[in-house]
């Protein structure tokens, strides 16, 4: 009976070991990223930002605007979908890569950005304005602001879930007009999360 | 009667989960103007590439002055296909502009060609490798 009760817990300590991964680094941008359909994962946010980023490069919008460099304010992206998430994981990739593009400048001094990642650089801009008597229409003024909506729809059948996750921007110009509009659906189906795609 | 049944069942299980093979129609001759780039291949799995064929590679420029390039690829499997790929874009000396790039999902059903179209990051960009792998 002991012999059986020290062999047991000696086979199972083993498959426990065997089963278990060890934590390792992964390429945050490689194909090894867990795929869940109950949530958007990380490489859905970059996926969507790199095609949103291509579309815009692709229309004539940059090139319309004649005043260079083309200023951009970061609106309002609304998170519409059941889960909590911070929409700069798209909004700030998108600027990284259109910054890096050449083509758009952030401008952080208005517009909700501004208190969150500018504080400073607006406090010492509107002590300007009151110490230095700068003109506040003299401001650098956007020429266009990206909006948006990150939207979710969800569909069973049987076990297998379905989980798409609809992501809509306009850039829009200070007259209101908006000149690029895109949208980028990204679909999962499944019953359980799993590591790679 | 029982063997019969099991055959009929089993060909229905396979008859439901046959996939489809895409159809298409195109005018008998193009109107548009291909400016095909000469690629050079390195495929170490060729599975995939018995699969995935590229039959060419178009390029052009957007209006800002972007290089961009369009892939006209075809799955020669008639089962779905579903690849990832990105495409890596280098400047006149060969450094990367876009390391971090994402791979990014493609899903071709039976026989189907499409095209896809990708846009340098940079207008830098003078090369591109563009990297194909099957999905897990």
């Amino acid at each position: 009976m002991k012999h059986l009760l020290l062999g047991s817990a000696a086979f199972a300590t083993l498959l426990g070991a065997s089963c278990s991964t060890p934590a390792a680094y992964i390429d945050p941008n490689g194909n090894q990223m867990i795929v869940d359909v109950d949530q958007i994962n990380l490489q859905e946010f970059a996926m969507a930002a790199d095609n949103m980023v291509d579309s815009m490069i692709d229309s004539p919008v940059f090139k319309e605007i004649e005043d260079r460099p083309v200023y951009l304010m970061i609106d309002k992206v609304t998170n519409n979908t059941s889960q909590r998430f911070d929409v700069d994981l798209l909004t700030k990739k998108i600027r990284v890569k259109l910054n890096k593009s050449g083509q758009v400048r952030t401008l952080l001094n208005f517009g909700s950005a501004a208190e969150a990642e500018a504080p400073g650089a607006r406090a010492l801009n509107q002590e300007d304005e009151f110490l230095k008597k700068k003109d506040p229409a003299a401001r650098k003024r956007p020429n266009l602001t990206l909006s948006g909506k990150i939207l979710e729809d969800r569909a069973r059948s049987g076990n297998i879930k379905q989980a798409s996750y609809i992501f809509q921007l306009s850039l829009t110009t200070l007259d209101g007009e908006a000149i690029w509009e895109d949208e980028k659906t990204i679909t999962k189906q499944g019953s359980k999360s799993r590591v790679g795609f | 009667m029982k063997k019969l049944l099991l055959c009929s069942l089993l060909a229905a299980a396979f008859g439901s989960s046959c996939a489809h093979d895409v159809n298409e129609i195109t005018a008998a001759n193009n109107q548009a103007r291909r400016d095909i780039v000469k690629d050079k291949r390195f495929e170490p799995d060729t599975t995939l590439s018995n699969k995935l064929l590229c039959y060419g590679i178009n390029e052009g420029e957007t209006d800002s002055g972007f290089r961009k390039i369009n892939l006209e690829l075809a799955n020669d499997s008639n089962s779905t296909l579903a690849v990832n790929y990105k495409c890596e874009w280098y400047d006149d000396s060969g450094f990367c502009l876009n390391a971090d790039a994402q791979w990014r999902t493609f899903v071709m059903s039976g026989r189907e060609r499409k095209s896809l179209t990708l846009v340098a990051p940079s207008p830098k960009a003078h090369d591109f490798r563009f990297k194909v792998i099957e999905t897990k």
